[in-house]
């Protein structure tokens, strides 16, 4: 019998952090209120998505992956108000997103550039305004930062001598 | 600014229950890969060490989620303005 991965009750907070996060920092920044029931609603729409992804990819899976998370939760959001709201609104929680998804990733001591920040921003506002060949895709914005977080440094393993490069 | 938190609008463990007896009931809960279903190579999705240490954190002061939040606001502010 396959165990789920709610079997431990670790990943279940980290969704319910995350999701609270991202809500009161929206909040607090942009004065945008999401109630309970719609993070409920976010919060199911997204494990369907995180399931599917997973099994279409064939991702193990030991705990939640935040970049995903937040990034699923974030559009989600995004694409729920940008047709009902003031352009604003649903701006303020890209933004707010993204912010959450720097913060993860500064918590694991890497960094973006600022301008890749306010980059992401702009490409992911091209994906939903009929600009998709500008944009960055609703799973690119999460593996930005996943990349960013596994990226690893190493030595090649070769020397190019500058003189051999001058010889031709 | 300081940053205030809405309790009363919180994504709730009750919440969460809720959905996964719901996607349970249909057989839509999520795997967790056990040792021998992991290859060689396999990026495995995970909560990382730190970022869990902070999500945890979050949760467990109300204080520490203040000061987070009031960080992140004037990081915001200096990102997008």
């Amino acid at each position: 019998m396959p165990k789920s991965l709610f079997e431990s009750d670790q990943p279940k907070y980290n969704i319910i952090n995350i999701t609270n996060y991202l809500c009161e920092l929206t909040r607090n920044q942009y004065g945008i209120l999401i109630s309970q029931q719609l993070r409920k609603d976010i919060v199911d729409d997204v494990l369907k998505h995180y399931k599917l992804h997973v099994e279409t990819y064939s991702v193990p899976v030991n705990g939640i992956d935040p970049y995903k998370f937040i990034s699923w939760i974030g559009l989600n959001l995004y694409d729920r108000t940008l047709n009902e709201y003031p352009e604003k609104i649903s701006d303020g929680i890209l933004k707010s997103t993204i912010i959450v998804m720097n913060r993860t990733l500064v918590e694991e001591g890497r960094l973006l550039p600022k301008y890749y920040l306010r980059k992401l921003f702009d490409m992911v506002k091209n994906d939903y305004s009929g600009k998709e060949h500008l944009g960055l895709g609703k799973n690119g914005l999460y593996l930005v930062f996943r990349s960013a977080s596994l990226c690893q440094l190493e030595e090649t393993k070769y020397t190019i001598d500058s003189k051999d490069i001058e010889d031709k | 600014m300081a940053a205030t938190i809405t309790r009363e609008e919180f994504y709730t463990m009750d919440d969460l229950v809720c959905t996964l007896v719901e996607k349970n009931a249909k057989s839509e809960l999520i795997q967790f890969a056990e040792k021998e279903e992991i290859n060689e190579g396999d990026v495995i999705n995970h909560m990382p060490y730190n970022s869990g240490l902070f999500f945890d954190k979050i949760g467990s002061s109300e204080d520490f989620f203040l000061k987070s939040l009031e960080n992140d606001m004037k990081f915001a502010s200096e990102i997008f303005g």
